[in-house]
């Protein structure tokens, strides 16, 4: 696999998209943070009359790994998007048949792909690091890897749970347009919508949603329909599970089809 | 001669569609092998299920007698299908580095495949910006990685100009010189004509021939007796047009500009023509017997048209 991913690096490093999403994403996750820093503290210092206010503690030592975490994960879409980009590129170059003709197995080309998404998330985690780390300069709360282990491990299965759909959607889609609109309008919208639906008739199975599954892990126990979120436990095993499905459906497709 | 591709009742649907019916052929070690048909025969099909991308709806085929096509096998094939697929925002050279790592072989034999089809003072430009030649031959560069004893290609010569097709076709006699197998679908039958020894011609999905270039050549066409062409003049045409049409044994007698074609049994040869004429008073001034062209043969077996 190392070495499958070697292959895949040396077919992405110099693609220019690639290079301008990454730089968007990093930059982009410590704006948020920082952005959503300044509006809430603004924001509560005109309820209480005073400035820089962490009304709400969430940017305390207790709280400020979810609330990164929480905050960043809605640039989930774009490392999801150029999964989506990267995939399609293949298939409409013909490389992706072109990697098998000359010696790979198709579910070697799409595990490689899927180890992509591994170490995607491995970069997104840490970019999660950098950001807290960032504004516990910036709140001067202490810093300490270890009271967020467990929140990057939610942050990783996250990311990997929103690129993996995103994988899917490419394979069966198959045209770079279609599939990243399907990817945004889902989960930017369609999935909140059914959410919703779910919580009226269903309540809790809202929770088992193909995006939502992973973002119970990191979302606050909020009222509406965000609230009464089953137990962690039930939570991890569920995403591990809708991670595990997405694999097996993208690696059945990709073996099975005429490419 | 042990057979390097053997393919047994392959056949290919998209839908309602059958793209391939019950195809069977080997493949001899050492041979070039041409596989011809009109477009949408199937040519492709067949190409693209023997190298793993596409699946057959039934039938299976053999790589040096191994059931299927493992990695390890495709790894050892060079192989260039349908068109140059590689990555546009890279150059030649990065290009062939991911087909070489795949493959697993040096980065070492990139400088001597480049050379060898021409494209070393290219080799840093971007694939988007190549000619659709220079992407073919990229590709054909790419086929050599590694220096594999089979190689497969589908129209290898698309897109080249002649100096181009005269070079690769030099350079598919040199590869056959050296003991390696080729595979290749082609339309330009005047090409396969000069390099294939053998050759299988495939029509609507179905295999309507396959032997070595003599055997098709000379091969009945369903009931039609095996026939010669002559060609031949004399000083005044007409009559001898017209005593040519009472000949026995004679099919066709077509008028050239300056000569007579004629189209007749295989038992008839060109002395036996010769001796006819000059028995009826007629001294003929050329009298030659024309080598049944591939491209004939083919246009007999397919009927002329091609496939919808």
């Amino acid at each position: 696999m190392i070495r499958n991913l070697q292959i895949e690096w040396m077919k992405i490093k110099n693609y220019r998209v690639f290079q301008v999403f990454s730089v968007l994403y990093m930059l982009g996750i410590l704006v948020i943070i920082y952005m959503f820093y300044r509006i809430y503290t603004q924001l509560t210092g005109r309820l209480t009359g005073q400035d820089n206010q962490d009304l709400f503690q969430l940017f305390s030592s207790d709280n400020i790994w979810r609330t990164v975490a929480f905050s960043t994960g809605f640039l989930l879409y774009l490392p999801g998007m150029v999964i989506i980009m990267l995939f399609i590129n293949e298939v409409n170059f013909k490389t992706h048949r072109q990697n098998i003709i000359d010696g790979w197995k198709r579910e070697t080309f799409i595990y490689t792909k899927i180890g992509l998404i591994f170490c995607i998330s491995l970069v997104v985690t840490i970019m999660n690091i950098f950001a807290t780390l960032l504004m516990c300069l910036v709140t001067k709360t202490t810093f300490s890897i270890v009271d967020g282990l467990d929140m990057l491990g939610f942050v990783f299965i996250q990311s990997f749970v929103y690129m993996m759909l995103a994988l899917l959607f490419a394979t069966f889609f198959r045209r770079s347009g279609v599939a990243v609109i399907v990817y945004l309008v889902y989960g930017l919208l369609l999935e909140f919508l059914l959410m919703l639906l779910l919580w009226k008739i269903f309540p809790g199975a809202q929770h088992f949603l193909p995006l939502q599954v992973a973002d119970a892990l990191i979302t606050p126990d909020l009222e509406g329909p965000f609230g009464n979120k089953p137990l962690l436990f039930v939570s991890l095993i569920s995403a591990l599970s809708f991670a595990a499905i997405y694999i097996f459906l993208a690696v059945r497709k990709y073996k099975y089809d005429d490419l | 001669m042990s057979a390097v591709l053997s393919i047994r009742n392959i056949s290919k649907n998209y839908g309602y569609v059958r793209a391939l019916q019950d195809v069977s052929f080997d493949v001899p070690k050492g041979s070039v092998f041409g596989i011809l048909g009109p477009n949408g025969s199937g040519k492709t099909t067949m190409l693209g299920i023997v190298m793993d991308i596409l699946k057959p709806t039934a039938g299976s085929f053999l790589w040096n007698g191994e059931p299927g096509s493992s990695n390890e096998m495709r790894k050892q094939i060079g192989t260039l299908l349908e068109t140059p697929n590689f990555y546009h925002y890279l150059s030649g050279q990065k290009n062939l580095e991911i087909a070489a790592a795949i493959k697993e072989r040096g980065k070492e034999d990139i400088a001597r495949v480049l050379e060898k089809v021409n494209l070393t003072q290219r080799k840093d430009s971007k694939f988007s910006t190549y000619s659709l030649g220079m992407k073919q031959r990229l590709a054909i560069a790419s086929t050599l990685l590694g220096d594999p004893d089979i190689l497969v290609f589908d129209e290898p010569t698309n897109g080249l100009d002649p100096a181009g097709i005269a070079e690769i076709r030099e350079l598919m006699k040199e590869l056959n010189r050296q003991g390696k197998t080729i595979i290749m679908a082609s339309h330009i039958l005047d090409e396969v004509e000069k390099v294939c020894t053998h050759v299988a011609i495939i029509q609507k999905g179905h295999l309507k021939t396959v032997g070595t270039v003599g055997e098709v050549l000379n091969a009945t066409h369903e009931n039609k007796v095996a026939t010669v062409e002559i060609e031949l003049s004399a000083d005044n045409l007409a009559t001898l047009e017209s005593l040519l049409r009472q000949m026995p044994g004679i099919h066709h007698v077509i008028i050239n500009e300056q000569s007579i074609s004629i189209e007749c049994e295989a038992t008839i040869t060109p002395a036996a023509v010769n001796k006819y004429c000059f028995d009826q008073g007629i001294v003929l001034g050329q009298l030659s017997l024309k080598r049944k062209s591939l491209e004939r043969r083919f246009l007999e077996i397919t009927g002329g048209k091609s496939d919808r």
